[in-house]
């Protein structure tokens, strides 16, 4: 269903006023693909250009090298974000109704704003009510919903429920499963947290320093390793034993 | 018994509403012993701690009833002269952004001096002091401790950042060491480095751990007992082995439910 091939991107570093002292290689030749309602997962630390690449792929920055194809039968609008901060990413002016009816007439959908705040497990009645007014865990499930309206094929989740409390956590992941296989979407799942991987994805992709040192079944790779740094941060994974 | 908190309850001012936000909450912790606090945000976990050292400020909130007792000393009737020279000296304290304990304008080395020489006796001399807490830096095994000595706080990475700040907060062989959520804004690779640091400090000073955490991955690894907060609410503590592997509160249940089953190992 999508298809990166030979992506590349790299950011100015600015000395001063617009002298540009170098360049960073944030994203380097990486290649991969999602099939339909798959779930993959893209795992890195900070800096490791993991972001970078799911911003490409919904659009927000351009490439400088390489292609990123989506199906025929896919269209742009199809692919939508979710991130960590659901609250920068609300509107904090408009009022729940408003934002969904925006984003349902972006997109030209016959849902309506409470068909998606029942998909998402939230009442009925917080039409009238103003992000500010929502915990985490709520604000979390307004930017699904948002991310509904377009009827997406494909949702890129940038650390979606790192911010959120274990418990808040644990709801949102059942959330995104469930729509999974109740509206047949795929995920672009970005994560450090290699736990979560394990129990979510089908595949991973293994990010470093901007490229993918390893990608495969999530089962192969977390059973058998092959590159240095996967096995590194499989190793600090803290397990709870019980 | 190194600290023992009994009963305490604080209350936080919201302009003229009063929020509680511990009740009844009580903790001890023996000499070299390493204790967890797991609760989520607003659970009252990080108040714990704070009231421990008496760092509640009084235009926030105040501690209502109980007793702090730290090496015999009632901690709650300390003038505030000896309550200073017990904070950063015996009890040493940690959090999750170096960036609030480490002063930006002053160098690594400068700022760990100072707390060196604030807790002595006699004025020291600049190469005793410099000799201590070039110490420091090797004890909390940074790499070029002359180096980050030398350096202000944006000059190093993050993780070497709060090896800075451990530096600091071991300077002076305290007795207790609390750590606040001290690895969640780090990498994992970094985080599990932090956690073997602390670890093989206390084992070196004989130090004792209250380690603070929304992670059970963290306590399970590193901690001999927990304490399970919701609420401002002790609701279970117990051998860190047995409240995981059994927990008998229907919160810490719901906690262990949250952890996907691939993050749970079986004992051996």
């Amino acid at each position: 269903m999508l298809d990166v091939k030979n992506l590349s991107k790299k950011f100015p570093i600015e000395s001063g006023l617009f002298k540009v002292k170098g360049y960073v290689q944030a994203v380097k030749n990486v290649s991969f693909s999602i099939a339909e309602n798959e779930i993959v997962a893209l795992v890195g630390e900070s800096g490791s250009g993991k972001s970078t690449v799911g911003k490409l792929i919904q659009g927000l920055i351009q490439p400088d090298a390489g292609e990123i194809l989506l199906d025929g039968k896919v269209r742009a609008r199809e692919v939508q974000m979710i991130f960590q901060d659901p609250y920068a990413s609300l509107n904090p002016k408009l009022s729940v109704g408003t934002m969904l009816k925006e984003a349902l007439a972006l997109s030209k959908s016959s849902q309506t704003p409470a068909d998606l705040l029942k998909s998402v497990g939230l009442p009925a009645d917080i039409l009238h009510d103003y992000p500010h007014q929502f915990s985490g865990g709520q604000r979390q499930r307004l930017g699904i919903a948002r991310a509904l309206a377009a009827n997406p094929k494909l949702i890129i989740a940038d650390e979606p429920v790192s911010a959120l409390d274990v418990t808040i956590q644990a709801q949102i992941l059942k959330l995104l499963l469930s729509l999974k296989n109740e509206r047949k979407i795929s995920y672009l799942f970005i994560t450090h947290d290699l736990s979560v991987v394990e129990e979510l994805a089908g595949k991973v992709l293994v990010m470093k320093e901007g490229e993918i040192v390893e990608q495969g079944a999530v089962r192969e790779i977390f059973e058998r390793p092959q590159n240095a740094y996967t096995k590194t941060l499989l190793a600090a994974t803290l397990r709870v034993t019980i | 018994m190194l600290l023992s908190i009994k009963n305490i309850s604080v209350d936080y001012f919201r302009g003229k509403k009063i929020i509680p936000a511990l009740r009844n909450a009580s903790l001890e912790i023996a000499e070299g012993e390493s204790v967890g606090l797991v609760g989520e945000s607003g659970s009252g976990k990080s108040t714990l701690a704070l009231a421990a050292l008496r760092l509640i400020s009084p235009h926030e909130g105040n501690i209502t009833q109980g007793k702090i007792i730290f090496q015999g000393k009632d901690i709650l009737a300390l003038p505030e002269q000896d309550m200073r020279a017990i904070r950063g000296k015996d009890i040493g304290i940690i959090f999750q952004d170096p960036f609030s304990s480490l002063n930006p304008v002053l160098r690594i080395g400068d700022q760990i001096e100072e707390a060196i020489q604030v807790h002595a006796e006699n004025k020291l001399s600049q190469a005793d002091l410099k000799k201590s807490a070039l110490a420091a830096l090797s004890n909390a095994r940074l790499p070029e401790p002359e180096r980050i000595y030398n350096s202000y706080p944006h000059q190093v990475s993050g993780g070497q950042r709060q090896r800075a700040m451990i530096a600091m907060a071991i300077a002076n062989s305290p007795r207790l060491l609390i750590a606040d959520e001290p690895t969640t804004a780090l990498d994992v690779t970094v985080q599990k480095e932090i956690l073997d640091l602390l670890a093989q400090l206390r084992k070196d000073m004989g130090m004792a751990l209250i380690l603070i955490t929304h992670h059970l991955g963290i306590v399970s690894q590193t901690t001999d007992r927990i304490y399970v907060l919701k609420n401002g609410e002790v609701v279970e503590s117990g051998a860190t082995r047995s409240v995981l592997s059994s927990p008998a509160h229907s919160y810490t249940q719901e906690l262990l439910r949250a952890v996907p089953q691939t993050a749970k190992v079986h004992r051996a």
